[in-house]
């Protein structure tokens, strides 16, 4: 059974995309490459009624990390502690490390020191 | 509804593009292809850092965008409806013959017979009533190229679904106009 969006269509979706963002919106259409059309665009934490962000776009299948079906929270509680939570923030797809380069520059001294170790004790 | 074929019928319209690098592209929609490459008229470029920082880089009169690079297309509010109509204008007037709906109708990918239901094969049968599993086939030659090449290809597909969508056959349009999806 392939996994087609074809069973969230026309129903409320939520998106998380590749940047970190998080929004819900209606499904309005798909294709192979997870290329989306949406309509009524709205943040994900906001409630019900939150401001609409967009109201048709299409979503290049390249930013898409995930399509899930969106169930809004049944009962006060539930809608207060979702709107209360502080979530830590999605992180984007990128896997940036800070001054990477330094990391990598103290690796190679590490290493080339081992070396120089192993040679001296052969002798 | 296909997002290329949304964008194919948003010709002319006035569409907001952001890039992967988060530039912002304003202008009207002239062309799309397959890979979603646009052209577009009267364009302005703002380079992006929320809307209070938004400068207009650049003016020009036409530009080319390549696909690969687009984060989102944003269009009118109305387009999904103003292209509904359409659709039901032109099934409308389709009425007799419309019933082969699948354009790839020849297309094989050696998936074997439980594949995805993206392309099926159908026969020249003009009630598609039976076929309400997308996965199985008329055809008994699966893996093969049908050979019924002129009687298969019917009008390709002209509501944007792609033959994902299972259409049941439609005899009579007179209770309501409204495409089944």
């Amino acid at each position: 059974m392939s996994p087609l969006l074809k069973e969230y269509l026309r129903q409320r979706v939520v998106i998380v995309t590749t940047s970190g963002e998080c929004f819900t919106a209606t499904l309005e259409g798909f294709d192979r490459s997870t290329n989306l059309v949406l309509a009524d665009i709205r943040d994900r934490f906001a409630s019900q009624d939150g401001p609409v962000l967009s109201s048709v776009q299409v979503l290049r299948g390249s930013e898409v990390v995930l399509v899930g079906l969106y169930e809004p929270a049944e009962g006060e509680e539930a809608r207060a502690a979702l709107l209360g939570a502080k979530a830590a923030a999605i992180h984007d797809t990128k896997n940036k490390v800070d001054n990477e380069h330094l990391i990598w520059k103290a690796v190679g001294e590490a290493t080339r020191h081992k070396t120089t170790k192993r040679r001296k004790v052969g002798e | 509804m296909l997002p290329l074929y949304l964008l194919t019928n948003a010709k002319g319209q006035h569409v907001r593009i952001e890039l992967k690098s988060g530039e912002i592209i304003e202008g009207e929609l002239t062309n799309v292809d397959n890979w979603m490459n646009v052209t577009l008229a009267d364009v302005s470029e703002y380079s992006n850092g929320d809307n209070s920082a938004q400068t207009e880089v650049l003016k020009s009169s036409e530009i080319y965008l390549k696909g690969v690079y687009i984060k989102y297309i944003k269009l009118q509010d109305d387009i999904i409806s103003t292209v509904k109509q359409q659709i039901n204008n032109n099934q409308h007037n389709n009425k007799g013959g419309n019933y082969n709906n699948r354009k790839y109708n020849n297309r094989n990918y050696n998936n074997g017979q439980g594949s995805g239901g993206r392309r099926s094969n159908h026969n020249n049968s003009y009630g598609n009533n039976g076929n309400r599993d997308m996965n199985r086939r008329h055809n008994n030659n699966n893996n093969r190229r049908s050979y019924n090449y002129n009687n298969e290809h019917g009008k390709p597909s002209n509501d944007g679904t792609g033959g994902y969508v299972q259409h049941h056959a439609v005899f009579n349009n007179d209770n309501n106009n409204k495409v089944e999806f």
